[in-house]
């Protein structure tokens, strides 16, 4: 005896049967009609479905080379516990995260050497004057913030980032529906047509970032991007002259879950956006399988600005190779303070005003 | 055969002389000696002045003598057989050089030097007779209107029924009229019936808002009254609305009424029509009065707009500075990989679309009922402004 196939009603779940009035599938809970033909194919739509598989299994980095580790200093923060490296020339004299001065500890150890890094393109001058410009008509700012006192904090440091490739293949479902209304003189006539829509495919990634700074809050840094990979180029002590940078703390394999949640998200957006001629598209399931996956450790630049106002610390930073401003600034609670209440009593002057002439008239 | 002559002769003499006193009778207001006025014109300057005094109650007399003799014309009063006898009137003599004007009964209390003089000069700025004699019974008009406001017109110096196509009888014009009277000082607002033979070329929106407007009608300072035009002839009807009647009337409303007048005047029934018009406009002003729209009194703005109108300066208020504070912040999130797609590296492998089901869902219509319409305003020539509908019947 063959198995008996029972199959669900893509509408309400229940278990469908043969209705010999009509001769088709009939679900007798929600009274849909099916062909049989759609019932096959939608089954096979379901089974084909894939889970997801987002592990990578690629080891970053490389060790450094022994005179690479003799010219470059690690140094710790004593308030904020951030570890910086600088070359032996550089002085480093404040944590770029909370200001304090830092003391120096010894030599570089158990550190990754990165494999690449995007050198600066805006140097502190560059950086100031485009802190200054984007400061420009924003009322709210405390005074202090635009001395020059202020600004020359400003400090540039390399930010290590886990760079991801990946090959990725994914299938999705959809539930999608097209709508007709028409009208006759008594009623309103409104037909849905369901329809289960299938996309299967491969996309390609490269280079997705994750920072691997526990320091550099996660927001900040990914509100910094893109940066422009293209001009990356293979890691030398000498880029370091001058700047600072950032120890990696988070490794490579915890910082891949955020990569893998970014790429899912990638797929499945464009692949929903393949799917054409539908009223209303909605996704039913998803499964992305990564493939050939790499990871790559490189330092990107950026310029930060930590200030700290009524007791709260405010980190603003600069993409050191586009320039892109992102960040919180300071709001200077008294102004604000001010200006509403000024312009309230504008506002409420001219609608009383406004009121009066319309009640006259 | 001579027998049967004379009665007849003498029964054309009798008739004859009654008649010469009729005629007499016709020329009661102006006397003219000289000739100089024509028959039409005396005959338009009579009716005139007997108009003025249906309204006035006041025979406004002209007489005009040969001669330039001043004693003449100050001693003609006394034989004029017109004046005297407690009549009140009021008499302009004129002679070649000389103008005298008088006043007898009620009218010597206005009858002061300057109301003289100015007669006498109205009749000296018309260039013919026939101008002169028109602008003295302007004159007198303006000046016994001044002082003799009628009880039965409304506003100053116009009845509220005109009815000069004539086409209501004496005892139905007095009812209609009395009607009128009443509705119209019980809701101070005029309601008035004009019918007219010819519209003289003019619209009929222009001819009742010119009429409204030029014979003073309308109660209060904004001149509030509703006025009906029939015009037979051309089967034209019109209601102009002025002032507080603008509000009170709106076009719905016009276009009710008018409906049902033009239904009476189809049916040849006018007088009917006009009551009807009279009834329905003081159901309306009352229905009016009721819900407030005729409230004239504008007290000042309530107190309560004083926090209203903080509370939404403070609202808004808080949105700019808000989107101040907006600006200062900059994290855009980046919650996908786009920027690191591949270029071209997307392949699909399996793209399908499968029909499950369809469902098809019903549901009825309803009927929808307009709102009610506000009233549509104009300007009349004068520059008043009028609401108003009509049609033809």
């Amino acid at each position: 005896m063959a198995d008996i196939q029972e199959f669900q009603c893509p509408c309400c779940g229940g278990a469908i049967e043969f209705n010999s009035t009509v001769q088709r599938m009939k679900c007798p809970y929600c009274d849909t009609e099916f062909e049989i033909e759609d019932l096959l194919a939608y089954d096979s739509v379901l089974r084909s479905a894939q889970d997801d598989d987002l592990n990578w299994h690629a080891q970053p980095g490389s060790s450094w080379q022994e005179e690479e580790e003799a010219s470059l200093q690690d140094y710790l923060c004593q308030s904020c516990g951030g570890e910086i490296i600088a070359d032996e020339a550089t002085a480093a004299t404040s944590c770029p995260y909370c200001g304090s001065p830092v003391i120096l500890t010894g030599r570089l150890s158990g550190v990754l050497r990165p494999d690449c890094v995007i050198p600066f393109k805006l140097d502190k001058q560059e950086a100031k004057a485009r802190l200054r410009q984007h400061c420009q008509g924003k009322r709210l700012l405390p005074k202090f913030f635009l001395d020059e006192a202020h600004l020359e904090q400003i400090k540039g440091i390399y930010v290590p980032f886990w760079l991801f490739d990946a090959d990725t293949h994914a299938s999705i479902r959809y539930r999608a529906t097209k709508l007709r209304r028409w009208s006759t003189r008594d009623y309103i006539y409104s037909e849905t047509h369901y329809y289960s829509v299938l996309r299967k495919g491969r996309l390609g990634f490269d280079n997705v970032p994750v920072d691997g700074s526990e320091k550099m809050p996660d927001a900040l840094m990914e509100a910094l991007e893109p940066f422009d990979f293209s001009q990356a180029v293979d890691f030398q002590t000498a880029y370091l002259a001058g700047y600072l940078a950032d120890k990696y703390d988070i490794d490579a394999d915890s910082s891949q879950q955020r990569a893998a949640q970014r790429i899912k998200q990638s797929v499945e957006d464009v692949f929903y956006e393949t799917v054409h001629g539908f009223d209303t598209v909605s996704m039913e399931s998803s499964g992305v399988q990564l493939t050939n996956s790499r990871a790559k450790y490189a330092l990107f630049p950026v310029w930060i600005l930590t200030t700290s106002f009524n007791g709260k610390r405010y980190t603003f930073a600069m993409n050191g190779q586009t320039g892109k401003f992102v960040g919180e600034l300071p709001v200077d609670r008294k102004a604000a303070g001010l200006w509403t209440a000024g312009l309230t009593a504008l506002f409420g002057l001219l609608i009383y005003g406004a009121a009066w002439l319309v009640w006259l008239l | 055969m001579k027998m049967k002559w004379t009665p007849a002769l003498l029964v054309l003499l009798f008739c004859l002389v009654l008649a010469l006193p009729a005629a007499a009778e016709e020329t009661n207001y102006i006397l003219d000696s000289t000739g100089v006025l024509t028959d039409s014109e005396l005959r338009q300057l009579e009716a005139s002045a007997q108009e003025l005094h249906a309204q006035y109650n006041v025979e406004v007399l002209f007489a005009l003598l040969p001669g330039n003799d001043s004693q003449e014309l100050m001693a003609y009063s006394q034989s004029d057989d017109r004046v005297g006898a407690g009549a009140d009137c009021i008499l302009l003599v004129v002679n070649d050089s000389y103008w005298n004007a008088h006043f007898w009964g009620e009218s010597v209390a206005f009858g002061d030097s300057e109301n003289e003089r100015s007669l006498g000069q109205a009749f000296n700025d018309g260039q013919t007779y026939y101008d002169g004699v028109r602008n003295y019974l302007l004159q007198a008009e303006r000046i016994l209107q001044e002082h003799l406001p009628g009880e039965d017109t409304g506003g100053v110096g116009s009845p509220l029924l005109v009815d000069a196509a004539d086409l209501l009888p004496a005892d139905q014009e007095a009812s209609l009229l009395s009607q009128l009277q009443d509705i119209s000082s019980r809701q101070a607002m005029d309601v008035v019936v004009l019918t007219v033979s010819d519209l003289s070329g003019m619209s009929p929106r222009d001819y009742a808002d010119n009429y409204y407007d030029s014979h003073g009608y309308g109660q209060g300072a904004n001149l509030s009254g509703v006025l009906l035009l029939h015009c037979p002839e051309s089967r034209d009807w019109w209601i102009s609305t002025s002032g507080a009647a603008i509000t009170v009337f709106t076009d719905v409303d016009l276009d009710y009424i008018g409906r049902m007048v033009a239904e009476k005047l189809a049916q040849g029934d006018a007088a009917a029509a006009y009551e009807l018009f009279a009834v329905q406009c003081d159901r309306l002003i009352e229905d009016a009065k009721q819900g407030g729209a005729l409230n004239s009194a504008k007290p000042g703005l309530p107190w309560f707009w004083v926090p209203i109108s903080l509370l939404l300066g403070f609202v808004i208020a808080w949105l700019i500075v808000g989107h101040m504070r907006r600006k200062l912040t900059n994290l855009p999130s980046c919650n996908d990989a786009g920027s690191y797609i591949r270029p071209d590296s997307l392949k699909m492998e399996t793209s399908r679309e499968l029909f499950l089901y369809k469902h098809v869902v019903r549901t009825r219509q309803e009927t929808d009922r307009g709102p009610r319409g506000g009233s549509s305003t104009h300007r009349s020539k004068s520059g008043a402004s009028h609401g108003g509908r009509g049609g033809k019947y």
